[in-house]
């Protein structure tokens, strides 16, 4: 591609990130930086390092970042490995069953890990009929679990996305490479460590960076186990505040450059390897057929895994069909009643299309996006291309209602951006913020196929005279089209399952998306709760249809290029 | 192509299923050719739906019009705190770059919306040009800063809005609070729409015997008609029998029943410093306190104003120990109103701070057939009391006129027949059950009773017990929030833990001093320094403060636990 289009696109997408990133941030931010006189001040940043309950709450984020990390790697990598390897009963099925965990709906989703690990919940219930635990004395998982509970759901939760990645970057993987080192007496674990780990670390690097961000600032998890010492938590609280105190955003502002260096130490440890081989697969790669006993083992941990990490989902499951569930294993008299309610409600209909309509523009949105951003940051030597790539990650950091209360205040009657709401409709700012905070998932995952794959594929199309736009549309997005795949289907799915920007931007009722239309659900009177997690079912299953889908059937189209 | 057909028409069944089970007719008008009214609300979606329904029905047949309401809600009153603040803002700046010329500093944005500027405005309204005049070129007079206090002067002339005519629900504070910022009108420019206008057609909803204006020390309305109170509301406590049960603990009646120690880990609180109510609450308690001192100590003879000034100060200190200890018992502070008592329905805490409208309604969802309930909800005696959830017209409403129907409407027996009617009955919800008890007083007549869900509860009544001495405590309104937030909610880790120690250990009396050592947050330290730097508004001093006092408190608690732990080793 030449100098100047890619010049072009590096602007463009650094206005882009100006304008609705940037811009909304200190919207919200800048009061942190004044005194009341209107003078610059560091005082509320120092603030932060002075006390030590900010601080604690900074070591715990990190904690919580590097163990929920490190324990989504350890739950995904041998899975993925497996897949890649072997055939196995339910392989096409279970492949994509893995990623369903990934898809809790907010606010009901809390629901379902109460219901699952209160005091009166399903796992003591079932300690207890065992006769494992005395019924007067039930273990208080959330309230006792704290830090450590926040971890294991983490992991549970944010595995898919580092086996996606890992997927992606194996499918990509030359297999030739594995045969080179068997031929040379490299074999198993020695294997792993010194050919395949090194060849697929863009894909283990993109999908580490998003769990690890992610739960560096997760929210919802720390507050179902009602632990405040983490600074997400700590920011939500002062930001709800009713004083008022701009501290809060100081706050914001020391987390980002927290999230940026710790973003820009990992690339700098483990990011810079960039062993793109030199071709796509030479050979095909043969999956093996294990013995009977080693295929169903397969079998088994997969469906293990997926069950494991599914148990708050089947809770709002049955939240949903129940009439009541309280300290028992199963609820008490099931009923379709809520499911009934709930599809008839005049708010399910309009924020069923609402959602489709606001996902589906953002996903593409970020596809486009991820693909031109992916190239600047890897293709190109552009100074500056560092940052770029470093802030494409920062939108995963951001508390959300800081910035959607900066989209509110850029796009009001009268402001620059006041032409993104049109006759009161919020598409399009909706689709832009939803496509700010979904874009690290495509970016990662883009960046990570142009990593592996040679740039000399593009140079040779160039040479046979195809001119360089077309060379990348014709040659290298083809070969990295399963990273787009896996990267679009997580912005997708977590596009429809977006709270803050719902929250504060939807104002109308024909514009509420299903997040919304839960949390209205939610406080109703009566049961509210089951119809809130009826709605949240609904959105599962779509989910889920759509991720098993898209798995089913790529699986079959795309071959070596996408193992699902 | 077998496997994408499946695909295909799994995904097109979930769409389809929505669709094909989606309301017919829908009970709202078209929206088209209907007049619309905006409201912005905390209101759960069961009292949004059946206020549009009744509001609807009363258009049509009184005066034959078609409208809808626009419900926005962009999540609970600290949501909507933020959001008017931020849209006045906006619509300020775009006021004043018109009309002075400048730019908005910070200090203008801060300064139109302060309320502690209007004594300074000029008595001398025709001025208000010349004023003008000199602020736009930069010749100020005298010593007080002109610009600022013009800024506020401007503010209170316009008729700048954000779009909504309405605000509805919440607490008296959040409106008191709302009113004094400038956002919430008396009446519209023309004078002929909103509560002022309200009071003066119906006069006699406004009297002593329908709607007082002050009930056991609260307010029921705003004393210049900015807002009115619509229902009541007050916060009490909802407990779980079977954890009762289990811990072998006697039911709650009292605030002080959730201080127990046998209850650690087990009691849901609401989070004062996001919500005024919940304030409120806790207000209440150290309320408590101090009349009990008052009712101990009223037979010595001494004099009574030196008796009462003691007794709010020892009232004070063992309110607030109170609120430690059930702090320290606490598993967290929520804002959401429905955590609470799902928590305690679903055995998740024993007991919480809850209020009563959603501790009635778990109440009744959870009744068995014989009638019991495994959640409860009571109402401390002497310990609350009940407040008004108001209504207000914004500045700059849209559409004053529909407003100001809407007002109408509320506060008719008509509309107050919503608030607790069973739904079906003659007039009353069609849907839910709302069980919030109207704020008109006629409105509780035996005729009415008879079509109520909640009959037996006349708030008058229980009001009566208690009264409200704003003069001890509101002036530390604020300060009680930051008190908690510093002894309690920041330090909430190491307070259950010095708890548990002095649990562990048999309260040794060194230790157990210690704890309830508050010298930090007592009543004079609360109405003197503490309210002085959050009524200065220099927000950086409160920063440090709130650091300061949770690092003293963060200190305590581990003395305590090593005190405990000393004492342990010794025996």
């Amino acid at each position: 591609m030449s100098r100047s289009f890619s010049l072009i696109i590096f602007a463009f997408t650094t206005l882009f990130f100006f304008c609705f990133f940037l811009l909304p941030i200190w919207i919200s931010a800048q009061q942190a930086f004044m005194t009341t006189d209107g003078d610059f001040t560091i005082a509320y940043v120092a603030e932060v390092f002075k006390n030590p309950i900010y601080l604690e709450g900074l070591m715990n984020s990190l904690r919580m970042a590097i163990f929920s990390t490190v324990f989504s790697i350890i739950i995904a990598l041998p899975l993925a490995l497996l897949a890649n390897t072997y055939r196995f009963p339910g392989k096409s099925l279970l492949n994509s069953l893995l990623l369903i965990p990934m898809i809790l709906p907010p606010f009901v989703g809390a629901l379902g890990i109460r219901q699952f690990l209160g005091q009166s919940g399903v796992l003591n219930a079932f300690l207890i009929n065992l006769g494992l635990m005395d019924g007067n004395a039930p273990v208080d998982w959330l309230g006792e679990g704290q830090l450590s509970g926040v971890v294991i759901m983490n992991a549970l939760h944010l595995y898919p996305i580092a086996y996606l990645n890992l997927s992606a970057a194996l499918a990509n993987l030359d297999p030739a490479m594995d045969e080179a080192a068997e031929n040379l007496g490299c074999y198993g674990i020695r294997r792993l460590f010194k050919i395949t780990l090194p060849l697929i670390m863009p894909g283990l690097f993109a999908g580490g960076t998003i769990i690890f961000i992610w739960s560096f600032t997760e929210l919802g998890v720390p507050l179902v186990f009602d632990y405040g010492r983490v600074t997400s938590v700590q920011i939500f609280n002062g930001i709800k505040d009713l004083s008022g105190n701009p501290f809060p955003y100081a706050l914001v502002v020391v987390m980002l450059v927290c999230t940026v260096t710790l973003y820009l130490l990992g690339k700098f440890a483990f990011g810079r390897s960039n062993y793109s081989t030199s071709g796509r697969a030479s050979t095909g790669r043969t999956l093996k057929i294990p013995t009977t006993s080693v295929g169903w083992l397969c079998t088994v941990a997969f469906v293990g895994v997926t069950l494991v990490a599914m148990l708050p989902h089947i809770a709002v499951v049955l939240l949903s069909v129940s009439k009541d569930w309280y300290g028992t294993i199963l609820p008490d008299g099931l009923t379709g009643q809520h499911y009934v309610d709930v599809l008839g409600h005049p708010l399910t209909i309009n924020s069923i299309s609402n959602s489709l309509k606001y996902a589906s523009l953002s996903t593409i949105f970020d596809v486009i996006l991820g693909i031109a951003i992916g190239y600047v940051v890897v293709r190109t030597k552009i100074p500056g291309r560092q940052l770029l790539d470093a802030m494409a990650m920062l939108p995963l950091a951001v508390p959300g209602l800081v910035l959607a209360f900066g989209f509110l205040a850029m796009t009001r009657d009268g402001r620059v951006f006041s032409f993104l709401i049109i006759n009161e409709d919020p598409i399009l700012i909706l689709v832009i913020a939803y496509a700010i905070r979904r874009l690290p998932y495509v970016v990662r995952s883009a960046a990570a196929g142009y990593q592996q794959t040679s740039v000399s594929l593009e140079e040779a199309a160039q040479n046979l005279g195809c001119p360089p736009l077309k060379a990348l549309v014709k040659i290298t997005l083809p070969l990295i089209a399963a990273n787009l795949i896996a990267g679009g289907m997580l912005a997708f799915s977590f596009a429809m399952l977006e709270v803050s920007d719902s929250l504060i931007l939807a104002e109308q009722q024909q514009h509420f998306p299903i997040t919304k239309a839960i949390y209205a659900l939610v406080s109703a009177l009566g049961n509210g709760h089951h119809l809130a997690s009826a709605l949240g079912v609904w959105a599962m299953v779509f989910l889920g249809v759509t991720i098993i889908g898209a798995g089913v059937i790529l699986g079959q189209k795309l071959g070596s290029l996408f193992r699902m | 192509m077998f496997k994408i057909l499946i695909i295909v028409s799994l995904l097109a069944t979930t769409i389809g299923v929505p669709f094909l089970l989606r309301p017919h007719k829908s009970g709202a008008p078209s929206k088209r050719n209907s007049e619309r009214l905006i409201i912005i609300s905390p209101h759960n979606e069961s009292i949004q739906s059946e206020f549009t329904q009744g509001f609807v029905r009363y258009m049509e047949t009184t005066f034959n019009r078609q409208v809808y309401i626009d419900w926005r809600q962009p999540g609970g009153t600290s949501e909507i705190a933020m959001a008017l603040k931020s849209d006045f803002a906006i619509a300020f700046e775009t006021l004043w770059r018109k009309e002075s010329g400048q730019n908005l500093t910070i200090k203008i944005r801060d300064s139109f919306s302060n309320p502690k500027l209007d004594s300074q405005i000029s008595s001398d309204p025709t001025g208000y040009n010349q004023r003008l005049n000199r602020v736009q070129s930069g010749t100020q007079q005298g010593t007080i800063d002109e610009t600022a206090v013009l800024s506020r002067e401007m503010f209170l002339r316009s008729n700048i809005g954000v779009g909504i005519d309405l605000f509805f629900g919440g607490g008296a504070n959040d409106f008191s609070k709302q009113a004094s910022l400038g956002s919430l009108v008396a009446s519209d420019p023309s004078g002929k729409y909103g509560p002022a206008a309200l009071a003066r057609e119906h006069s006699e909803w406004f009297a002593n015997d329908v709607m007082p204006a002050i009930v056991g020390g609260e307010p029921f309305r705003d004393s210049e008609f900015r807002w009115v109170g619509s229902v009541l509301s007050a916060f009490g406590i909802c407990y779980n029998h079977d954890v009762f049960n289990r811990l072998g603990v006697p039911p709650p009646e009292q605030w002080v029943d959730l201080a127990n120690p046998k209850l650690f880990g087990q009691i849901a609180l609401a989070d004062p410093s996001k919500s005024g109510s919940a304030t409120k609450a806790y207000e209440m308690l150290i309320q408590q306190k101090i009349q009990q001192i008052l009712q101990a100590t009223q037979m010595q003879a001494r004099d009574i104003g030196e008796i009462e000034n003691d007794a709010v100060r020892q009232g004070w200190d063992e309110g607030i120990r109170m609120i430690m200890k059930i702090s320290a018992n606490g598993r967290y502070f929520s804002d959401a109103a429905t955590k609470v008592p799902q928590d305690v329905a679903q055995g998740e805490a024993a007991a919480g701070m809850c209020i009563d409208f959603y501790g009635r309604t778990f109440n009744e969802i959870k009744k068995q057939i014989d009638g019991s309930s495994r959640i409860e909800f009571v109402m401390p005696q002497n310990g609350t009391s009940i407040g008004a959830d108001p209504i207000g017209l914004l500045r700059g409403a849209p559409n004053p006129e529909l407003a100001h129907r809407f007002l109408e409407f509320v506060l008719s027996i008509e509309g107050q027949k919503l608030w607790n009617f069973l739904p079906g009955t003659p007039g009353g919800p069609t849907r839910f059950s709302l069980r919030r008890p109207p704020i008109r007083k006629d409105f509780y007549s035996p005729e009415n009773q008879t079509h109520m869900t909640d009959a037996e509860i006349n708030p008058y009544k229980i009001s009566e017990g208690f009264t409200y001495q704003a003069k001890w405590t509101q002036e530390a309104f604020d300060g009680i929030r930051f008190a908690i937030r510093c002894a309690c909610v920041d330090t909430h880790i190491e307070q259950r833990a010095a708890w548990k120690s002095l649990i562990e250990s048999g309260f040794p009396t060194e230790a157990l001093a210690e704890f309830e050592d508050i010298s930090a947050i007592n009543y004079d330290q609360t109405m003197g320094e503490i309210r002085n730097i959050l009524k200065s508004k220099d927000k950086i001093r409160e920063v440090t403060l709130a650091r300061e006092l949770s690092g003293s408190f963060r200190t305590k608690y581990r003395k305590v636990i090593e005190i405990c732990q000393a004492v342990k080793k010794e025996s």
